[in-house]
């Protein structure tokens, strides 16, 4: 039974297909569109799906929206009443939206894909954020938490998980939400919402946490970790374009860093803001997850939705709470939904058994070695092929030492925003120049923002302080969602994917699921004695990463990579030219704040 | 030729229908709004409570129910 998935009309629109309970394809439609974060209808990822399985939309049980859409236009008309009559431009701009496209996903589902009513359902959003953790864990029974800017109405829910059921608990309701809360503090660091989340994570580590008692002017924090907001600090209810009021600029004791300065300072103020935003975060997903375990019984924990993407916080949960073993989904935010719904019909609605977990997130497309070759002869682009694949392996680990910035292209792209050894740029982390030779010349992107290191997973704990001494299969760091102390002795040692507080966001690589990702360190490790590379994903600031060979090539012409491995085609840097018939765009700035909530 | 026309009719569509919502807003809105944030705070502005969990209300465990997008 083939159920399809579907998230869109938000921000990364999404499509995932499951057979029987797996998933056997899923990817995000920016990869294909090249709009980074596109929210419209995921066209051309439910054609990858399809296409994977060499079906038809005929063969397809049923087609599984990701939210309730009348559920979320109630909330949206009652926010409007409620904040009257300061919600006057926001009202325009979110009525607008949904007149022309959003209360209409239904027939424009049913349009494109021309399937019957019968075949079309929805499921509730945080439901689905919470069936993509579960469903896709190897545990039986879970505590499930999930947080997110907002869904329907839900901001946070808490829930168990039994065989193929999810009873959800309780919810917490907009506007009281920690994800909105970090975007708040996200614009008022001078980043821009739904994009620089990441910026200020990366930030935190050069400040201190001198603000948290003047954010907690702001909030209340509950025993139970619930949140209260006080909104008369917040606009994101009311505005279509302001996270804050200016009330919220008077307790922080400075106005909001202007945006257009970019990563050209590092006000220490900010940062110390930033660090401060963290700590509370943190508390917060911390007593949460603390007292829903306390409360079930049940210490392993699932966790999705957007700020499941905060990785430092997801790493202090195990050694800091009572929970003994944490499941992040790869694609916590919304393009995971699409997953999280299918499945939910599957298991919740139709009772069918489970499945098993979900190991690796390499669900997107793969590129034969005659579509590579295709590619690069058509164009004219001189490469070199090592047919043997160690002896391919071998030249790309001698290439690192020689301190040559890769890009990697090889097997089916990764399901989440994050690489993970099949489009990654890579480079020798032993050298600390690398790390301001890729933000700079390759990547050009913020000089404050770390890199993260693909170790391998039997190695991990040499190398980083793993939660729980690095005991069980530490889920969440195979889909990049931790952040540890690098060793304090390994620090020298692996410089550019140290951060400035000597943190790593770490990869665990597994060999069973990506062979020869693995086996490439491991010849690294031989020459090095380090089994730790630099890992970031193969895309410029602003791009989505790429997808085909095309993409992969004219991003290296771009950039200063020196060198190309498109499965076991290697390509030189004085082979660089653009491809014009292959779209590049970049995005150049986040959503405003009425996209957010609506 | 039809470019240039498709585009001034998508802003002229989008500058009626902004002034239509604005007049909605004021005309329409106006007094649910007054009487309605009166009497309910459904954002739980007002007071922080012991507690923002609320019990989960939602009912969508059959096909039937799953249909329907509320």
């Amino acid at each position: 039974m083939y159920i399809l998935g579907l998230s869109f009309y938000y921000h990364d629109g999404s499509a995932a297909l499951i057979k029987d309970g797996v998933v056997v394809a899923a990817g995000e439609e920016e990869r294909f569109s090249r709009r980074k974060h596109d929210p419209g209808y995921p066209e051309r990822a439910i054609q990858f799906c399809l296409d994977h399985e060499g079906i038809t939309i005929d063969d397809v049980e049923y087609v599984v929206f990701y939210e309730k859409p009348f559920v979320k236009f109630e909330r949206l008309l009652i926010t409007h009443l409620a904040t009257f009559p300061r919600s006057m431009k926001v009202f325009r701009e979110s009525m607008l939206a949904w007149m022309q496209k959003k209360l209409w996903v239904k027939s424009h589902i049913l349009e494109k894909l021309k399937i019957p009513k019968s075949k079309l359902l929805f499921a509730d959003h945080h439901m689905s954020h919470a069936a993509a953790a579960f469903y896709s864990s190897p545990f039986d029974n879970a505590s499930i938490l999930t947080l997110d800017g907002a869904g329907e109405w839900t901001t946070s829910v808490q829930a168990v998980g039994k065989d193929t059921s999810i009873d959800i608990r309780r919810e917490m309701r907009f506007p009281h939400s920690v994800g909105l809360l970090y975007s708040s503090f996200t614009a008022y660091c001078g980043f821009e919402v739904n994009e620089g989340e990441y910026k200020l994570m990366g930030m935190a580590p050069y400040g201190e946490p001198k603000y948290v008692d003047r954010i907690k002017k702001m909030i209340r924090i509950n025993d139970d970790g619930s949140l209260w907001q006080d909104m008369k600090y917040f606009a994101y209810h009311f505005s279509a374009s302001n996270s804050f009021t200016p009330a919220f600029e008077e307790v922080m004791g400075r106005p909001a860093r202007d945006p257009a300065l970019g990563d050209k300072s590092l006000d220490p103020f900010y940062c110390d803001v930033a660090m401060s935003i963290q700590r509370v975060t943190e508390e917060i997903v911390l007593k949460m997850a603390d007292h829903l375990v306390k409360e079930t019984g049940i210490t392993e924990l699932c966790m999705a939705g957007g700020v499941a993407l905060n990785s430092v916080a997801n790493a202090k949960i195990i050694d800091n709470t009572a929970v003994t073993d944490l499941y992040v989904h790869p694609a916590a935010g919304d393009d995971g939904c699409a997953v999280g719904a299918a499945l939910w019909a599957y298991h919740h609605l139709l009772g069918k058994p489970r499945t098993g977990p979900m190991r690796h997130a390499y669900l997107g497309t793969e590129y034969n070695d005659a579509q590579i070759e295709e590619f690069l002869t058509t164009n004219d682009i001189a490469f070199e092929k090592i047919e043997d694949d160690e002896a391919f392996l071998e030249r790309v680990a001698q290439d690192l030492v020689d301190g040559n910035v890769g890009g990697w292209f090889r097997g089916r792209f990764e399901w989440g925003p994050r690489s993970l050894g099949s489009r990654s740029i890579i480079a020798d982390c032993r050298k600390e120049e690398m790390k301001e030779k890729v933000n700079a010349k390759i990547k050009f992107r913020e000089a404050f923002r770390p890199f993260a290191p693909s170790v391998l997973q039997e190695r991990s704990n040499e190398w980083f302080e793993m939660p729980n001494n690095g005991v069980g299969e530490m889920w969440p760091a195979r889909f990049m969602l931790y952040v540890v102390p690098v060793r304090e002795e390994k620090r020298v040692e692996i410089p550019a994917i140290t951060h400035v507080d000597g943190s790593g966001r770490l990869q665990t690589v597994v060999k069973e699921f990506n062979p020869a990702y693995h086996r490439m360190i491991e010849l690294f490790a031989e020459k090095t004695g380090v089994p730790v590379i630099l890992n970031t994903s193969f895309n410029l600031k602003g791009e989505p990463i790429v997808e085909t060979p095309a993409q992969a090539f004219n991003t290296f012409s771009r950039s200063e990579m020196d060198v190309l491995y498109l499965r076991n085609y290697i390509v030189q840097k004085d082979a660089k030219k653009i491809i014009d018939s292959t779209p590049f765009m970049l995005r150049p700035e986040g959503d405003r704040v009425a996209e957010m909530v609506s | 030729m039809f470019q240039p026309v498709l585009a001034f009719l998508e802003r002229f569509g989008n500058v009626v229908g902004r002034t239509i919502l604005s007049i909605i807003y004021w005309v329409a809105l106006t007094p649910v709004a007054i009487f309605y944030k009166m009497l309910a705070d459904p954002l739980l502005t007002k007071s922080p409570p012991a507690s923002t969990y609320r019990e989960w209300s939602q009912v969508n465990d059959t096909l039937e129910d799953a249909h329907q997008q509320d």
